[in-house]
Formats: structure tokens, sequence, C-alpha cells
């Protein structure tokens, strides 16, 4: 018994263009059928003559300065790509996130400035009392009776007229 | 390793030279295998503006390809989605037209003879339906594997394999009539 015509489709197809693609296994198989089977002899004659046509076309390619249109094409939205990442970036947003890093910046560029007016030997009257905590010339003492006796809205001037 | 993949490679770092490079080694046989694809628009421009949009597609997505295939592969896939949005397009527009133009053919044969035999390929090409014709182009013209062939077109092994065979016999009983002087 030989197998049914539709199911030897896939041998004839790979026979049409090498025998020899298939394993033996299938090769014995087809073999057998093409015996008995006057059609599909027709059939694998007529896949050979359309792949030999095919096969056969001359290829005609691409024109004279295709790839060059095609790379400038490609040149052009590579660079389109670059522009538009930066014109993409959002304004708002990235507004938003660096508000909380501008104050931090600005409060420490506050603490270095008073800190610099106090160890320079600036006019320190007119500095709140709080300035002598950056102060190298307060003592740990003067220090102490500041931090105990002294009104937090003082300047260092009022401080020191107010003491004894 | 594949020099296309280690093309691929460079390219994806930025290096423009070296997606030129794959365009050079695979324009010509893309777009031969265009112009039989949509045989039914017959002419070299329309094949290179879909060979052109189709390199242009795969430098767009190069992120996306994972060399579990060829390049070649992926380029054909986008390739045929391509062709396949273009030709069903003229289809609606009904451009459908014999091309004023003749076709190319190489010099120094009996040009007369090889111009009727192509036109005669490319008429019994565009009356096949087109999976049928993708399927046997893809093979016979441009030799890939049938898994890859069942990578570009998405179908499986089997379905392959019918659809070239039930293509071959139809474009059998048209290219076997003899050609005319």
């Amino acid at each position: 018994m030989t197998d049914n015509c539709t199911a030897i489709t896939a041998l004839l197809v790979r026979a049409a263009e090498d025998e020899h693609m298939l394993p033996a296994v299938d090769r014995a198989r087809l073999g057998t059928h093409l015996s008995d089977c006057s059609s599909c002899r027709e059939a694998l004659a007529d896949q050979r003559a359309v792949r030999a046509r095919l096969v056969a076309e001359p290829v005609v390619g691409a024109s004279l300065g295709f790839d060059r249109r095609v790379m400038a094409a490609i040149r052009a939205e590579a660079e389109s790509r670059s522009r538009s990442w930066l014109d993409g970036l959002d304004v708002r947003q990235w507004t938003w996130r660096l508000v909380p890093v501008a104050a931090a910046l600005a409060l420490t560029v506050a603490v270095v400035a008073q800190t610099e007016a106090v160890g320079s030997g600036a006019d320190t009257d007119t500095l709140p009392v709080s300035s002598a905590l950056f102060s190298e010339d307060v003592s740990e003492s003067s220090l102490l009776s500041l931090m105990l006796s002294a009104n937090v809205d003082d300047t260092l001037g009022n401080h020191r007229k107010d003491q004894p | 390793m594949d020099l296309d993949l280690q093309l691929v490679g460079k390219a994806r770092d930025g290096d423009l030279d070296a997606f030129g490079d794959l365009v050079s080694r695979h324009q010509h046989r893309l777009v031969h295998f265009l112009r039989m694809m949509m045989s039914s628009a017959g002419d070299r421009e329309a094949a290179e503006d879909v060979a052109q949009e189709a390199f242009l597609r795969a430098f767009r997505s190069l992120g996306q390809f994972r060399g579990q295939s060829t390049f070649k592969t992926w380029l054909y896939q986008i390739a045929t989605n391509v062709a396949r949005t273009q030709v069903t397009r003229r289809r609606n527009r009904k451009e459908e037209q014999e091309p004023e133009t003749r076709p190319d053919v190489p010099s120094g044969e009996n040009v007369e003879r090889r111009i009727i035999a192509h036109d005669q390929l490319r008429r019994a090409l565009a009356d096949l339906p087109d999976d049928w014709r993708e399927a046997v182009l893809l093979r016979d013209i441009e030799g890939l594997e049938y898994r890859e062939i069942a990578e570009v077109l998405g179908i499986p092994m089997g379905t392959v394999e019918s659809r070239i065979f039930r293509g071959r016999q139809r474009l059998k009983a048209a290219l076997m009539e003899p050609v005319h002087d």
C-alpha cells in the first residue's frame, strides 16, 4: 500500500530541488509512491521545470546610487532622532524635579557665606547670635553662655551690649 | 561570528558605515526579490521604494533584532510586509496597468526573446495568490531555507511546503507555454 498523494506533497517539493535533501527513509517512501503514481511523477517533473525556470531568471538588482540614496535617508533619520531627543526634554517636569536640589544648594551657599563672614573678621555685630556656632574665635564656655542666655532673634552686637 | 551580525552590532553602537555595509550586501538581491514579488507593479522604481523603506524600518528597529534569525531573514520579513502593503494599496487604487517601460534584461543576449520570457514570468507571478507567490520566490529566487521562510511569513513549515507546491503547479501552466518570437 502506498501513501496518499497529498501526504507526498512535502516530499515532492523538496525532491524537485535535490532528492538528496530528503532523508533516506523519505527518499525510499517517495520512490515507492512514484513507481505506482503517474500523476505524482508528472507533478514532480512540473515542480522541477518551474523551479529551474525561476532559478535561471537573471538577477536585476538595484540601480546605481541606490545604496547612497538609502544611506542619505538613514543619516537624515539618525540626525533627526538625536535632535528630537533634546527637544523632548520636558522642561516643566525637570524644573519641578530640580527645585529641592536648588533649595539645598541655596541653603549650603547661605551657611558657607555665614561661616566665611564670621571667620573673616568682618563686622560681626549685625550677625545673628546663631552665627557664633560657626566662629572659630568663640570659646566653648562662651558658646555655652551664649546658647543659654541669648535670644534667638538677637544679633551678636546686641547680645554683647546686654552682657554685663 | 556571521559578518552581518558583526555589522548589526556596530550599527547598534552608532556606526552608520556598518549599516551602509549591510545595505550594500543586500541591496541587489532584495530589489530583485521585490521586483518579482510586486510583479504586477513591474518597474524597478517601485521595488526600490519598498527596499528603501525596508532598510529604514530595519535601521529604526535594530534594537529589537535579537540575532535569533539571520539578518537577511529579518530584513526580508520587514520587506515582505512593506511589499504586501504596497501591492494592496496599488490594487485598491486600481493602478495595475501594463508597465510602459521595457523590463531590464542583460545586454548581449537575444534581447527580444528575453523580454518576452520575462514578461511571461511577470504575468504568471502576478496571477498567483500573494501568499503562494511569496513562498515560491523566497525559496526559488532567494534560496531561503524552509525554516527561514516559515519565520519570514509567520506560518508553519508544512504550510510553506504546501504554498510552494501549489504556486509552482499554478506557474507551470503559464510558464510552459511556448515563447513566441
